[in-house]
């Protein structure tokens, strides 16, 4: 099953078929060593702030109770439902010089005095922040989940060992969550590898924008490049994944009936204001920005498909969403049955397809189509009934609905499904009628997860979308495009983060009622 | 009951796939039956995202009864699919805003011959392929917008002049991934030769008031902040600054004024957006009346009233707001020898260390 997913990316390798071209020769000359610091230092740096911001968070939230605790556990999600390149848009018209940051200061300073503090954020140092300001999500849930279940044990153990607070945090329960720390990091760096539109906006030239700019000169070029990303990110996922494998924690407890720690005063406006301000500055301030930037957009451009385009956007996303929930299913069961490496190893390869750019992997689908049949009739009638691009979908964000459903199962105490199977149960049985239940409400996050993800894409959308189509992605990413501002795309992009957070809130009713 | 529930999800959901997966066959048999009997279609791979463009084709299907389905993407996603689909591809047409493109898909072999005494009349031949492979249908400069209120014509000169010490620190432009400046530079490798075309970007980027970022719009604000002195831009995104909603913008786009540089020599640069027909075109002779139809004096007017562009045919005058800047001399260096540089113009960005 893994191996389904995984065999269409190796078209991609073929790229080092034509190493003797005279592009790939510039390429590897001028292009290339910058092409990789540059890669490195953007995956660190987003990671970077991405753990600055959520781990803290997820801490506060997992361990005190202060006000506004229970809205801000759920609202540090809402930053996900902002694709990156609308992140990175949103955060330049701010600090442009014509932008809201001028507009606001002028009521203090003159024009001339503003322009005199030379802010510019169009750099790389501002993208890694903004970039992590979208991405911290995937850590602190990552983060919370452990916090929330693992460490109350040991916490507890060492606070009547009588050890402070501070050193608690960093000898034990830090060290602890690396693991689940890491998780969510990698689902950052395969977010930062793949945005395309805000590091040629910002000019940062990681290696997706090195594929675009190959891609100018010829095929071949880019094809080379493809591969030796893969080459790269197969590398680093590699190296992460035995890293992870040798840390798995076996504590799987889950006692969820501990108590929070009541906080008051000074200290719990304090906490209040550090867990608001990841959520303020990643939804608070790109939303209001965006709203307010709509009142500018020229009425022509909102037209009446706003409608059907957004139910579009959602028909799409709801299929892969379901086959990735199934497909991972599959996968679990497998590595339930057999506990060797070679079942994690098959349904990590699976997950793969998500550090690949999407431009890449949309690549290799069409030519897995046309290796399907020559002439072109499996072609014309994939790219038609959207099995291609839905095909693709699932590729692409594997990862997140296995990671999601994943973390979910490690939960899982061992005990009960060997109980059920000592009772004589088959062990299908057990898996659907022991492991399944307990799933429920991770199969339903992850089929969340998942549909917020497909409606954010915009490169396998681009490349695989039959004629007379759009969803809100395309729609907002060509407005800008076109407008070379992000005005005009402003309120497609507000309709794509709604119906984000629509689902969100969705996924957070019933997790209450599961509880 | 929970188990229950779990295995109806399931089910549900399998069910729910295979639904849905048989509909949509049956969805493309309708829209098959729909094309036999409906036949006049056309299709169209676009990475123009104009409001006007769709109000043409709408257009066009009044008068001819020809369905334009369009296909809107980005140019670099558009070139692989058609580098994938072949003659196999359900396409027409390839619309792009840029020669550089026009000349990759040619270069790639992607378009057929074609011709029509109606284009040739109504289109330059520099603004053509000579085998009809391509056509331009509208034109736009690449121009420099300097800041009214300190910076004197008799300063500007030429695209070469740029590259002089005197502007040190106060030219903004942007990054070398964009093509609208390789194919500026793949102008001057035309017409400089290659040494000094290295030259001069390296000249530029000694004069750049910071390394490149943001876009057109970008650079006329720093302007109008004070950063830079001159902005190199599209005429374009003038237009769209001096009638943006917001007051703040407008400002910046009135604190500049343009000029077209090489007035006395070969002209300004000027680039278009083009299309062809392509091999594997089922519908080959609407895309060629489409195309005619878009050359013609009433889809011109529309298309310069739009978007601040020229229109290519000569009949039909630029907006009101495009005429106020002034006619102008426009280098008539054949856009296709523009296109055939732009490998050579892009190298030429990073040994010159123009990000």
């Amino acid at each position: 099953m893994g191996g389904i997913i995984f065999i269409p990316l190796l078209f991609v390798l073929e790229g080092f078929a034509d190493g003797t071209n005279e592009n790939i020769q510039h390429i590897q000359e001028y292009v290339l060593p910058d092409l990789i610091y540059t890669t490195l230092r953007m995956i660190l740096g987003v990671s970077a702030v991405s753990i600055l911001l959520a781990v803290p968070t997820a801490y506060f939230v997992a361990n005190f109770n202060f006000p506004l605790r229970r809205f801000l556990e759920k609202a540090n999600v809402l930053p996900l439902t902002i694709p990156t390149y609308i992140m990175g848009f949103v955060y330049a018209s701010i600090f442009s010089f014509t932008g809201s940051f001028t507009k606001l200061s002028m009521l203090f300073f003159t024009p001339k005095e503003i322009f005199a503090w030379d802010v510019n954020v169009l750099t790389e140092g501002w993208l890694m922040v903004f970039l992590g300001f979208a991405l911290y999500p995937y850590v602190y849930s990552s983060s919370l989940l452990h916090f929330s279940s693992k460490n109350k044990a040991i916490t507890e153990a060492a606070s009547t060992l009588g050890v402070s607070s501070m050193k608690r945090f960093f000898t034990l329960i830090l060290p602890l969550a690396i693991p689940s720390i890491l998780g969510g990091t990698v689902l950052v760096i395969m977010e930062v590898i793949n945005d395309y539109g805000a590091v040629s906006y910002f000019n940062v030239k990681t290696f997706s924008a090195g594929i675009f700019q190959a891609k100018q000169m010829d095929f071949s070029g880019s094809l080379y490049l493809s591969a030796l990303a893969f080459v790269f990110i197969s590398v680093i996922f590699g190296s992460l994944f035995v890293y992870r494998n040798m840390k798995r924690v076996s504590d799987k407890k889950n006692s969820s009936d501990f108590q929070l720690k009541q906080l008051k005063g000074p200290k719990a406006m304090l906490f209040s204001f550090l867990a608001f301000l990841p959520f303020f500055l990643g939804f608070v301030v790109p939303v209001a920005q965006l709203i307010y930037l709509s009142f500018f957009t020229p009425k022509s451009l909102v037209d009446e498909e706003l409608f059907s385009t957004t139910l579009e956007s959602f028909r799409v996303a709801i299929i892969p969403a379901l086959v990735i929930v199934i497909i991972t299913l599959l996968l679990l069961y497998n590595k339930y049955l057999n506990k060797g490496w070679k079942s994690s190893l098959i349904a990590n390869l699976s997950t793969l397809g998500y550090a690949i750019p999407g431009a890449v992997i949309g690549v290799a689908v069409l030519g897995f189509a046309f290796f399907m049949q020559e002439d072109g009739d499996f072609y014309a009638w994939g790219i038609e009934s959207l099995f291609l691009l839905s095909m693709a979908y699932v590729i692409r964000f594997m990862a997140v609905g296995y990671n999601t459903l994943e973390a979910n199962y490690a939960r899982l105490p061992d005990a009960l499904p060997d109980a059920s199977r000592v009772l004589g149960k088959s062990s299908f049985a057990t898996f659907l009628r022991v492991n399944f239940p307990i799933l429920k409400f991770g199969i339903f996050t992850t089929f969340a997860v998942v549909i917020i993800d497909v409606l954010k894409d915009l490169p396998l959308t681009l490349i695989l979308q039959p004629f007379n189509f759009e969803t809100l992605a395309t729609k907002a990413y060509k407005k800008a495009k076109v407008a070379e501002s992000v005005t005009d795309a402003a309120p497609y992009a507000l309709l794509l983060i709604a119906l984000g957070v629509v689902v969100s809130l969705v996924l957070m009713r019933s997790n209450k009622s599961t509880k | 009951m929970k188990i229950k529930f779990s295995t109806l999800t399931l089910v549900f959901a399998s069910a729910f796939v295979l639904g849905s997966c048989g509909s949509s066959q049956e969805e493309t048999k309708e829209v098959e039956k729909e094309v036999e009997a409906v036949q006049e279609e056309l299709n169209i791979y676009t990475d123009r995202h104009y409001e006007v463009d769709r109000v043409l084709y709408d257009l066009f299907e009044a008068e001819t009864g020809i369905k334009v389905n369009i296909l809107p993407g980005n140019s670099e996603e558009l070139l692989s699919r058609m580098k994938n689909e072949g003659d196999r591809g359900f396409a027409d047409i390839y619309f792009t805003a840029d020669v550089a493109r026009l000349y990759q898909a040619q270069e790639a072999g992607f378009f057929q011959n074609s011709s029509s005494a109606v284009l040739d009349s109504i289109i330059p031949a520099y603004l053509r392929e000579e085998n009809g492979k391509w056509y331009g249908l509208t034109k736009r400069a690449r121009i420099i917008a300097y800041a009214k209120d300190r910076v004197d014509t008799s300063m500007l000169s030429t695209y070469e002049d740029l590259a002089n010490e005197k502007w040190q620190g106060k030219i903004a432009v942007r990054a070398s991934n964009n093509v609208y400046n390789q194919s500026l530079l793949a102008s001057i490798i035309a017409n400089n030769g290659e040494e000094a075309a290295l030259a001069w970007a390296t000249g530029v980027v000694n004069n750049m008031y910071q390394e490149p970022s943001g876009n057109d719009r970008d650079q006329v604000k720093a302007v109008f902040a004070e950063k830079a002195d001159l902005a190199i831009v599209n005429t374009y995104y003038i237009g769209k600054l001096l009638n943006s909603q917001d007051a703040l913008e407008k400002e910046a786009g009135e604190s500049v004024n343009i000029f077209f540089p090489n007035q006395a020599g070969r002209g300004t640069h000027i680039n278009i957006s083009g299309l062809g027909i392509l091999n594997g075109a089922k519908h080959a002779e609407n895309a060629l009346k489409l195309i005619e139809f878009l050359a013609q004096e009433k889809a011109q007017e529309q298309l310069a009233e739009a978007n601040y562009e020229f229109p290519v045919n000569k009949n039909v005058s630029a907006s009101e707001l495009v005429q106020s800047w002034g006619t102008f001399k426009e280098d008539t260096l054949s856009l296709q020898q523009i296109g055939a540089l732009n490998a050579t113009a892009i190298q030429m960005f990073d040994k010159a260390g123009w990000k």
